[in-house]
């Protein structure tokens, strides 16, 4: 006697179903913890591989600049650092928003753990700014347009999180942080165009102009190899800290409790 | 080789900038994996999962015990 | 989407918005403060502090630099292609100092000179192998002698 269970009749129209439910899949702790476990060492993998490329291409291949002679090759950690920090923000600010809207747990989690990398990429274009400043400059610092506009991204990104574990509860904790954040994304524009808007001791744009990069090709090709390296080092180290983040804010939860014992 | 550790006069530049790229990320990477595996590990211990299955196992061997003795 | 998030996105956007007014309008009102340096036509205008510390930026014009024998004392004009200020400084250049470089110094100006206490180089968003920038200069050389020889 072969019973057929029919499944019960979805809410909405199958279309919408099917549409939303790559995004609710995200909502899931559990399934979120599964995917982090599986893509992030793959992606950092694919992230180890290609620095190891782009450190040889950048140090050893590419031939040394006609006025700054070696200490250009500071670039290629540089400017990546530097793209990753404002990128890195944007997704956080998305996530938080994301989290404020559809009140989902994970997008908060997601945006706690991007900010620390955040800060660690806006702390590395700073470092390795400044260092390329001194020879090439004459200074390790001033206090220029984009180089103050770079400073107060770090102070978001440190506030993001102080202000966020400030709050003994997990809601209103997500809901602070994610207006902050928020509200810091007017940043990033001013970063970028920061070298166009008003005169500052810092070039403008190489890569991202309009009329195309000015930069020779064979010191272009490590720059944009370095460059994927960072995106998926940080999808990497997101997913990472994602993952623990998870495990930990949802031990008391059944799927928890399944995979440490089951 | 020295020459290229030399990098025309800028090594400590250089070098520095990329040391310190190196051992943040690599930290950031790894930190949370270490994290992950001690949260593993600690979970396995606190939670009380197994001991309470441990319970039920004796009580049911002495419920089968009494009904064979019975 | 529910009513209720609809009204919760459209509160973040309202405050996007709302901060991007603000911040345009602080930095507009800024803008001076913001900027790093007087060009030589806001010196010739009036527009820089007379007799404070301010910072010049320019080009440094080809065949203007002249250096001390004896001391690190050098002199230099700066200009923005359209006005010219004499610098003085005695100091270490930056190693990117050239003639046709953009400049940014720090100083005063007496006696109608500008005192420079600190020199830096600013570099442009140029990046190339010395062969390759050889190859322009003889290309742009050639193109000179070709239209000035007729």
């Amino acid at each position: 006697m072969n019973q057929v269970i029919t499944p019960p009749a979805p809410k909405n129209s199958a279309s919408k179903g099917r549409k939303w439910r790559w995004f609710h899949r995200f909502g899931s702790p559990a399934w979120v913890y599964r995917f982090a476990s599986n893509w992030a060492p793959r992606f950092g993998v694919v992230a180890g591989v290609l620095f190891l490329i782009g450190l040889y291409q950048g140090l050893v291949v590419a031939p040394p600049d006609y006025q700054m002679g070696d200490s250009y090759r500071i670039i290629f950690v540089h400017v990546p650092s530097a793209w990753l920090s404002m990128f890195s923000y944007f997704v956080m600010a998305v996530a938080a928003a994301i989290g404020l809207v559809w009140r989902m747990k994970v997008a908060n989690i997601t945006a706690r753990s991007i900010a620390p990398l955040g800060a660690l990429f806006t702390f590395c274009a700073l470092v390795t700014g400044s260092l390329w400043g001194k020879p090439t400059w004459g200074t390790y610092w001033v206090w220029d347009a984009r180089l103050t506009s770079e400073l107060i991204l770090l102070f978001l990104f440190i506030g993001f999180i102080a202000l966020h574990d400030a709050f003994e509860d997990r809601r209103t904790a997500a809901r602070a942080s994610a207006i902050l954040a928020i509200v810091g994304v007017v940043n990033l524009p001013i970063i970028h165009f920061s070298v166009e808007w008003w005169n500052t001791l810092h070039q403008g744009s190489t890569v991202t102009r309009l009329d195309g990069p000015t930069i020779d090709s064979r010191m272009l090709s490590p720059l944009l190899i370095m460059f994927l390296a960072f995106n998926f080092y940080f999808a990497a180290a997101v997913l990472n800290r994602l993952r623990v983040s998870l495990l930990d804010l949802e031990r008391k939860t059944n799927w928890v409790k399944e995979l440490v014992h089951g | 080789m020295a020459e290229f550790f030399h990098m025309g006069g800028h090594a400590y530049f250089i070098w520095m900038s990329y040391a310190i790229v190196c051992i943040t990320f690599v930290y950031a990477f790894f930190s949370p994996i270490y994290r992950h595996r001690k949260l593993l590990r600690d979970l396995s211990k606190t939670n009380h999962g197994g001991k309470t299955k441990k319970v039920i196992a004796t009580l049911k061997s002495a419920d089968d015990e009494f009904s064979q003795s019975s | 989407m529910t009513p209720k998030r609809k009204q919760r996105l459209m509160l973040v956007g309202l405050l996007v918005l709302g901060v991007s007014a603000a911040a345009a309008l602080t930095l507009t009102a800024l803008q001076d403060n913001i900027n790093l340096f007087f060009s030589p036509t806001e010196v010739a205008q009036g527009e820089a502090p007379s007799g404070a510390t301010f910072r010049l930026g320019g080009m440094v014009v080809d065949g203007s630099v002249k250096r001390s024998q004896t001391d690190l004392n050098v002199s230099f004009d700066l200009t923005d292609t359209a006005e010219v200020v004499t610098v003085q400084y005695a100091g270490i250049l930056p190693d990117l100092f050239r003639e046709g470089q953009g400049i940014v110094t720090t100083g005063s100006i007496e006696n109608g000179v500008f005192v420079a206490r600190e020199v830096l180089a600013k570099h442009d968003e140029n990046y190339m192998p010395p062969e390759v920038s050889d190859a322009l200069k003889k290309a742009n050389a050639k193109q000179y002698q070709t239209s000035t020889g007729q």
